[in-house]
């Protein structure tokens, strides 16, 4: 009897340590457990019902004891759900975090700790975030950038990794570890992103 | 010089009539209010045409002092850059508005997409691409619980109600909390206002400039008559 709800609590316990912003692997093998005890308390209230029903009995007349094991059953049910949406949901909000601060492409690492569902979910939210944002049929404007209003147009940014040339507004820039260069804001906000350049502070 | 100062009096957010300044109230408005508010598309249309049109003159203007030869007058080509960065600075920060503007919205729609669409009421106030938006997110997540959920036992599966019932009620779909506290600022004179509709003999007095903090559900009328501003 104790141990109606412990696995789901586990699933929760999972994702609620679990630093905010990063992506634990996907536990599978809780999460299957978890239905397969949801179907385990299913069979006992139809084998519950079944039982109230052969003795002659209607649902509502029937043994208080059986009545009570029934709701007991059925709650335990509701709670493992709750528990599941809870990690999914959760899971499913950071990977969607993961578009808006990393783009399109989604690095090997934390693609491994998704399930085949989310990893569908994240392709199919890009697609869906980049279609709004595009010129056609959406505004057309890049709603990752800016996300603290702007000070200067222009950014002082040093280079991190090799990147080879790159082409900008003002010409071409080769992008060698350590240099310096003055870049406008938009073009050099996505490779901030991408960890390529940082930029300088003041 | 005189240019320069009348050409920054029409575009300062200082002046209330300019769209400029409505968008920053707007944008101001959509973040601090709990629920959607009405998508202000006609606003962002005229703004986004201003910004491209104001982006096309500099930018011409840019090629010209270039093409012109790179020595052009000392004195002048000073005035012009300066213009230009001036230019570029008050672009960047409306474009960081209109984005902003854009994904306040977004989120507040993803936060609760299942009741954005369910209540027309509601999915009126989105713009259609919006609509597109909430309805594509949806059903994004359907699919993503369903494959969850679908191995529930029956009458367990869905995502709305905790247990499928013909008559039961859509359990599971989260709503905005409308008696979330606000600060707003009093934009004209409404004498003795009735705060709560439950209790009648509660009047406040709304003077222009008046900043107060009450739940949003009762200044939402207000808002929307736009007497108040959300800060």
């Amino acid at each position: 009897m104790s141990q109606f709800g412990a696995k789901g609590a586990l699933l929760v316990r999972d994702i609620a340590q679990s630093e905010k912003g990063t992506l634990p692997p996907y536990n599978d093998e809780v999460v299957r457990a978890v239905v397969d005890e949801c179907q385990e308390h299913h069979k006992s209230i139809m084998k519950l019902i079944r039982d109230i029903q052969e003795q002659g009995t209607s649902l509502d007349a029937a043994n208080p004891d059986d009545a009570a094991s029934i709701l007991v059953h059925h709650q335990a049910v509701l709670r493992n759900k709750r528990a599941l949406l809870v990690y999914l949901n959760e899971r499913m909000r950071r990977v969607r975090a993961l578009r808006w601060e990393v783009g399109t492409g989604l690095p090997e690492v934390v693609g491994e700790n998704l399930s085949h569902s989310e990893r569908g979910f994240f392709t199919q939210y890009s697609a869906l975030v980049n279609r709004y944002q595009g010129r056609r049929g959406g505004v057309g404007l890049n709603l990752t950038l800016d996300p603290t209003p702007p000070k200067d147009h222009k950014v002082q940014v040093r280079v991190l990794e090799d990147y080879g040339e790159i082409v900008t507004r003002d010409g071409a820039v080769d992008l060698s570890k350590n240099t310096v260069h003055l870049m406008w804001r938009d073009e050099a906000q996505p490779l901030i992103t991408e960890g390529v350049i940082e930029q300088m502070a003041e | 010089m005189d240019d320069l100062s009348q050409a920054l009096e029409s575009t300062s957010s200082q002046n209330p009539d300019n769209d400029i300044a409505r968008l920053k109230r707007a944008y101001i408005n959509e973040k601090c209010a709990p629920e959607l508010l009405p998508f202000q598309g006609e606003l962002l249309a005229r703004v986004t045409e201003q910004v491209e049109q104001q982006e096309a003159t500099v930018s011409s203007s840019r090629a010209a002092a270039a093409a012109g030869g790179g020595s052009g007058g000392g004195g002048g080509g000073a005035v012009d850059d300066l213009m230009a960065h001036i230019y570029h600075a008050e672009l960047n920060r409306v474009r960081f508005m209109l984005r902003a503007y854009y994904r306040t919205r977004l989120f507040k729609i993803e936060q609760h997409v299942v009741h954005v669409v369910k209540e027309e009421e509601v999915f009126a106030r989105l713009s259609a691409r919006e609509q597109e938006y909430a309805t594509g997110y949806t059903n994004m997540v359907e699919e993503h619980f369903g494959s969850v959920l679908g191995q529930l036992p029956e009458r367990y599966t869905s995502m709305l109600q905790q247990i499928e019932e013909d008559e039961g009620e859509f359990d599971m779909v989260p709503e905005p909390s409308l008696d979330k506290h606000v600060f707003c600022r009093v934009k004209e004179d409404r004498g003795d206002f009735i705060i709560d509709p439950d209790d009648p003999e509660n009047t406040f007095d709304l003077v222009h400039n008046n900043i107060i903090m009450v739940r949003y559900r009762f200044i939402k009328a207000l808002l929307e008559e736009d007497a108040v501003e959300l800060i």
